[in-house]
C-alpha cells in the first residue's frame, strides 16, 4: 500500500523547476516598479533624491496623496474621468448589445455584407481618423464638453463582435417559446437575451472601463480647460515645479493605478478570459 | 397549399414587424454613430491630405504639396525610422518572451493564478503612469534601475538624457508592459493543445525543448499569427509611452523617440496643420495596411489551423 502511495505521487521534472525559477524572477520584475511606486508615494520629498536610495520611508506620510487630492485638483479629475468612464460604459452596453442581438439572431437584408464592413473599419487605425473627428467636435462647439468626451467613443465595433459572440450561444429555444408566448423582438433583448448575456456585459464593460479610463489622446485633444480634465491628461501634463518631485509624481500614479487595481480585482476571471478568447477566435 | 398560407400572412406582416425593420432598427444607433464617427472621417482624412486644412475654416485643394513636404522634411524620416525601430525591436522580443511565459506557466507548477494576474497587471495600467514610474526608475541619479547595475559592479547610461540610450529605455518598458497580455493569449492556446501528444512524444524520448518546438510551436500558430499582427498594428501607432517620457522636452531627446502617431498628434494639435498631419496619417494607414497584408499573404506559410 505504502508503494502504491509512492508511486502516485508526481516526479518534480525538470522542466517544472525552471519553469519555476524563471517565473518567480520574471515575477520580481514585473512587480518592482509597482512596489516602487507605492513605496516613493509615501516618502518625503528628502527621502526620494537621498543617495544611496532608501526603500522604505522612516515615516509613512499621506501628505503627498492630500497634496495631489487637494492642491493638484485631482478631486475634480477624478469626477471627470468617473463621468467619462461610465458614460462610455452605458452607451457602449446599449449601442453594441443591440447591434450585437441583431447581428446574431435577426436575419434582415445585407447582414453579412454590413457585418464584413464593420470588419474592414476595425482595420483602419483610429489615428487616422482622429483629426477629422477632433474637426468635427470642434465645428459642432463639443470640445470641452462631457458630450464631446465620450460619444465619439462608443460606437465599438470590438464591443457588438463580442456580444454577438455571447448572443450566438444562448439556444434558440429559449426565443421560440418566448415568441410563441407573444414576445417581440424587443421584449426577447429585453427579457431573454440581456440576462443571459450578463457574463458578455460584464466583460464588455471591463475592457470600457480599462480603456477608456487609460486612454490618453482622446481626452488630450479635445479638452482644453481644467473643468473637464480627466485624469490621464492631469498626470501627464504635471510639469514644472513638480517635474522633479517623484513623491508627488508617485502619490498622482498611484491614486490612478488604484482604480483599475479594483476593477481587475473584481472582474480579472471574465477579463482575463475575455483577453484569452480574442486570440482562439480571431 | 402551405406555402400559399405563408406568403399570405407574410405579405400581411405589417412593415414594422419584419425582420429587416427589427435588425435595422438595433443596428442603427451603431451605424449612425460609426458613419458620423469613424466611416466619414475616413474619407474626410484623404481629402484633407490634399489639402492645406487648417483648425478652422475650409482648406483649399494643393494636389500632393503636403506629401512633397513631409518626404522633404527631416523629421518625418525621423519619425518613420524610430517608428520601425521600435516595432522591429519590440515585437519580436515581445513575443519570444511571452511565448516562452506562456509555455512555462502551462507546466504543472504552483501559484500560476497569482502569475497570470501579476504579469497580466502592467498591460491594466495606465500607461501614463507606467512612464511617470519608469522615468523615475531610469533616473540617472535617484533610480533603481542603475543602482541595481551599480550592485553588480556596472555604470549605468544617463537614460533620461542620452538619446541613444532614451530610445532604448522606451522599448524596454514598453515590452515590460506588453509581456502578460499576449502569454494569455498564447496561454490560452496553449491549453488547446490536446496533452496526448506531448505523451506520444514523450514516448518516443523527446526532450522538453524538442517539444516545444515540434509541438507547441506549430499547433499554437493561430494564436502566434493573432498576436503577432495586433503586436504590429499597436506598434506601429505608439503613442501614450512616447508622449510621456518626451514630455515637452526638444532637440535630440525628443527626435530621438519621435514617431509617426507622435509627429501626426504635434503637427495637428500643436501646429494646427490638419491637412499635413493627415498626409502624414495616410502614410501610417498605407505602412500598415501594407504590413498586415503581407502578414495574411504569409500566413498560409506557417500557420497551421490544425
Amino acid at each position: 500500500m505504502t508503494d502504491a502511495g509512492k508511486k502516485k505521487r508526481p516526479k518534480v521534472k525538470k522542466i517544472q523547476v525552471l519553469s519555476f525559477t524563471v517565473l518567480m524572477l520574471g515575477l520580481i520584475i514585473m512587480i518592482l516598479p509597482f512596489l516602487w511606486m507605492v513605496l516613493t508615494a509615501f516618502k518625503t520629498y528628502a527621502e526620494t533624491v537621498q543617495i544611496p536610495i532608501v526603500w522604505f520611508p522612516e515615516k509613512w506620510t499621506l501628505d503627498n496623496f492630500e497634496y495631489v487630492l487637494t492642491s493638484m485638483n485631482f478631486l475634480l479629475y477624478y469626477k471627470n474621468s468617473i463621468i467619462m468612464v461610465v458614460g462610455v460604459i452605458v452607451g457602449q452596453l446599449f449601442v453594441c448589445s443591440l447591434a450585437g442581438y441583431a447581428f446574431a439572431r435577426i436575419d434582415f437584408k445585407y447582414r453579412s455584407q454590413l457585418f464584413l464592413f464593420l470588419m474592414a473599419v476595425l482595420m483602419v487605425p483610429g489615428q487616422m481618423t482622429i483629426i477629422a473627428r477632433y474637426l468635427l467636435i470642434y465645428n459642432l462647439h463639443l470640445t470641452d464638453t462631457y458630450i464631446g468626451l465620450i460619444l465619439p467613443l462608443v460606437p465599438s465595433i470590438f464591443g457588438t463582435f463580442l456580444l454577438r459572440q455571447f448572443f450566438m450561444g444562448i439556444p434558440f429555444e429559449l426565443e421560440e417559446a418566448a415568441r410563441i408566448d407573444g414576445c417581440g423582438y424587443w421584449g426577447i433583448y429585453t427579457r431573454i437575451m440581456l440576462p443571459l448575456a450578463k457574463g458578455g456585459l460584464v466583460t464588455l464593460a471591463i475592457f470600457a472601463f480599462n480603456s477608456t479610463w487609460n486612454d490618453l489622446m482622446w481626452p488630450l485633444i479635445i479638452t482644453n480647460t481644467e473643468e473637464y480634465r480627466v485624469l490621464a491628461v492631469a498626470v501627464a501634463a504635471i510639469k514644472g515645479a513638480y517635474d522633479t518631485k517623484n513623491n508627488l509624481l508617485m502619490a498622482a500614479s498611484v491614486m490612478v493605478t488604484i482604480p483599475c487595481v479594483l476593477v481587475f480585482a473584481v472582474g480579472q476571471k471574465q477579463f482575463i478570459e475575455g483577453v484569452a478568447s480574442t486570440g482562439i477566435k480571431g | 397549399m402551405k406555402g400559399e398560407m405563408e406568403m399570405v400572412s407574410k405579405r400581411k406582416k405589417a412593415f414594422y414587424n419584419t425582420d429587416n425593420f427589427w435588425g435595422y432598427l438595433f443596428i442603427s444607433p451603431l451605424l449612425i454613430l460609426m458613419l458620423i464617427f469613424s466611416v466619414g472621417p475616413i474619407f474626410f482624412a484623404f481629402y484633407m491630405s490634399l489639402t492645406d486644412w487648417k483648425l478652422s475654416g475650409a482648406g483649399e485643394f494643393i494636389g500632393l504639396a503636403n506629401f512633397k513636404e513631409l518626404f522633404a522634411d527631416p523629421a518625418t524620416w525621423t519619425e518613420l525610422k524610430n517608428s520601425l525601430i521600435y516595432t522591429v525591436f519590440k515585437v519580436p522580443v515581445g513575443v519570444s518572451i511571452s511565448l516562452v511565459l506562456a509555455y512555462f506557466l502551462n507546466q504543472r507548477i504552483p501559484f500560476r493564478g497569482m502569475f497570470r494576474v501579476v504579469y497580466f497587471l502592467p498591460s491594466i495600467t495606465m500607461t501614463v503612469a507606467i512612464g511617470l514610474v519608469w522615468r523615475y526608475l531610469f533616473n540617472s541619479q535617484y533610480g533603481i534601475v542603475n543602482a541595481i547595475l551599480a550592485f553588480f559592479g556596472i555604470q549605468g547610461p544617463y537614460w533620461m538624457a542620452d538619446p541613444k540610450y532614451f530610445f532604448a529605455a522606451i522599448i524596454l518598458v514598453a515590452i515590460w508592459q506588453g509581456i502578460g497580455y499576449d502569454m494569455i493569449i498564447l496561454l490560452a492556446g496553449l491549453q488547446n493543445v490536446p496533452g496526448m501528444y506531448y505523451e506520444a512524444a514523450r514516448m518516443e524520448g523527446a526532450t522538453s525543448f524538442q517539444c516545444f518546438r515540434k509541438i507547441t510551436v506549430p499547433l499554437i500558430t493561430p494564436s502566434l499569427f493573432f498576436v503577432i499582427i495586433m503586436e504590429f498594428m499597436n506598434s506601429l501607432k505608439v503613442f501614450d509611452l512616447i508622449y510621456i517620457f518626451i514630455n515637452a522636452s526638444y532637440g535630440p531627446i525628443e527626435d530621438a523617440a519621435r514617431t509617426m502617431v507622435y509627429g501626426i498628434y504635434q503637427k495637428a494639435f500643436v501646429h494646427s496643420r490638419m491637412g499635413y498631419a493627415s498626409a502624414e496619417a495616410v502614410i501610417l494607414f498605407v505602412i500598415i495596411l501594407a504590413v498586415t497584408l503581407v502578414q495574411f499573404w504569409g500566413e498560409r506559410k506557417w500557420v497551421h489551423y490544425d
